[in-house]
């Protein structure tokens, strides 16, 4: 099981943003997360990653609990959670890219300074990364040339560099100008064919219905409803599912 | 009195004279060390305080901020006269001029960099924090290789500001008597009885100190590509 959250809680001061949530995400599935804002599925992506705290629960990734719910965040360096951590790779709806790096220094600074590779052993792999998300003209560049969609797949890239076991995606085409999401989902859609275990988070219902091999329906920090991406979004179970999608649609 | 000024006239061969540039030499040197030495430890000093107000740490903490708004918020002249006349009695040490000048101005210049780059550290977004969390890099690397380079370009143009003050503020030194530009201005104008000239010439000086200062900055944000 690639990760598990157990009860899973987590509040912001007296807000219960995420409610004894469980879910079970299998290796080298594609999970897609769907729901309004405020549902609580950025928050869930974001304690998996380790970027915010549980109140309760465990999050336990490959077998072993890496989160749990009640502690606060520094941990010892050899702490298996922080080793563990790096099996999860995020991208974020604002590509959080840095901008005093151009597109290779800014997927090189990371496999050099946590996967301890020398500069040359980090170039090479950078650009055979950055190749592979259709970025090799541009490696040179920096943030502030480059297009959303480009900025966004950098991201990828950069994330990618660090060897994840599972990907998590926080919507990552929100930001885009429609013409440039196309690129950011194709180099998405290879990844999963590739065999990654992806959290998707997004608005993106054809590209769910194509990816996906499971998604998920929350509200109000819960998991509303739980299927097949060809059920869910014909024939939806639940009164609030079906809600949600006929606001959707109305758009 | 009006009428004065068509009357007067202006003898600038006083400025070309050589008491005038051994006057002047003298004061140039002691203007450039001073700021030059209070910049250096007001930077430190600004740096280290910042990083104590953002680790939020009590007592610490509280007492960086008492430091930054006392020294922010009153004269620097009036700080200037304390540190060479009041504290010496309090802690029965004596300070030559050109050292309380130092401690005055780096004191001060020192309070404002220190919000000039707490100000810039925290204004680096909390994305940035975020993305170098999920890569793996320790809190130690993610500030030196994601926050400090990008916060250096932000805090340059308002510390080049506070270097331009500090040599403007130099020319306090001269009510204790230390021998920077000002002072050496008013001692030649006592023996040449040539205020306008002097005078006129001191600002045109502090001017050709401080604006190629002001082009460096400039110059520096963008080679930096501070946007």
């Amino acid at each position: 099981m690639a990760i598990e959250l157990l009860s899973v809680s987590s509040a912001y001061g007296n807000r219960k943003v995420l409610r004894n949530v469980d879910l079970q995400v299998a290796s080298g599935s594609v999970l897609v997360l769907i729901g309004a804002s405020g549902s609580g599925k950025s928050t869930m992506l974001r304690c998996i990653a380790g970027l915010e705290k549980i109140s309760d629960g465990t999050i336990a990734i490959e077998g072993q609990v890496i989160h749990r719910g009640g502690e606060t965040r520094r941990k010892k360096k050899n702490d298996p959670s922080n080793l563990l951590r790096r099996e999860v790779g995020m991208v974020f709806q604002q590509f959080n890219l840095f901008p005093h790096l151009n597109a290779l220094a800014n997927v090189v600074l990371a496999i050099e300074k946590v996967r301890k590779m020398s500069h040359n052993e980090a170039k090479v792999l950078a650009e055979s990364l950055l190749l592979r998300v259709g970025l090799e003209g541009h490696m040179e560049s920096f943030p502030d040339q480059l297009s959303g969609g480009q900025q966004q797949r950098v991201a990828i890239a950069r994330a990618l560099a660090m060897k994840p076991r599972i990907m998590l995606f926080d919507e990552v085409t929100s930001a885009l100008d429609p013409e440039l999401v196309g690129e950011v989902l194709k180099v998405m859609r290879q990844l999963a064919a590739d065999g990654m275990t992806m959290i998707i988070v997004t608005h993106e219902m054809g590209f769910a219905r194509d990816v996906a091999d499971r998604v998920i329906f929350m509200d109000e920090g819960e998991i509303v409803e739980d299927a097949d991406p060809n059920i869910i979004f014909t024939n939806p179970r639940e009164e609030r599912t079906q809600a949600f999608l006929r606001r959707l649609i109305d758009r | 009195m009006s009428g004065d000024s068509p009357n007067y006239q202006w003898h600038w061969n006083v400025l070309f004279s050589h008491d005038a540039y051994l006057l002047l030499s003298t004061g140039l040197k002691y203007t450039l060390l001073v700021a030059g030495v209070s910049l250096i430890f007001g930077n430190v000093l600004g740096l280290c305080v910042a990083l104590v107000r953002i680790s939020k740490r009590a007592p610490f903490s509280q007492i960086a901020y008492i430091y930054t708004d006392f020294f922010r918020t009153t004269p620097a002249l009036v700080q200037l006269i304390w540190i060479f006349y009041v504290m010496p009695i309090l802690l029965h040490i004596s300070l030559s001029p050109v050292v309380s000048g130092i401690v005055a101005l780096s004191l001060n210049s020192g309070a404002f960099l220190a919000e000039i780059f707490r100000a810039g550290i925290q204004s680096i977004g909390r994305g940035q924090r975020d993305a170098s969390f999920v890569l793996g890099l320790s809190p130690v690397q993610s500030f030196r290789h994601v926050v400090l380079p990008q916060a250096f370009r932000r805090v340059l143009p308002p510390t080049g500001n506070v270097l331009i003050s500090l040599i403007k503020d130099s020319s306090l030194l001269s009510v204790i008597a230390v021998s920077e530009l000002t002072y050496q201005s008013q001692i030649f104008v006592t023996s040449t009885f040539r205020p306008l000239e002097l005078y006129t010439a001191l600002a045109v000086l502090y001017f050709l100190l401080t604006y190629p200062l002001s082009l460096l900055t400039s110059s520096l944000e963008k080679r930096f590509r501070i946007t």
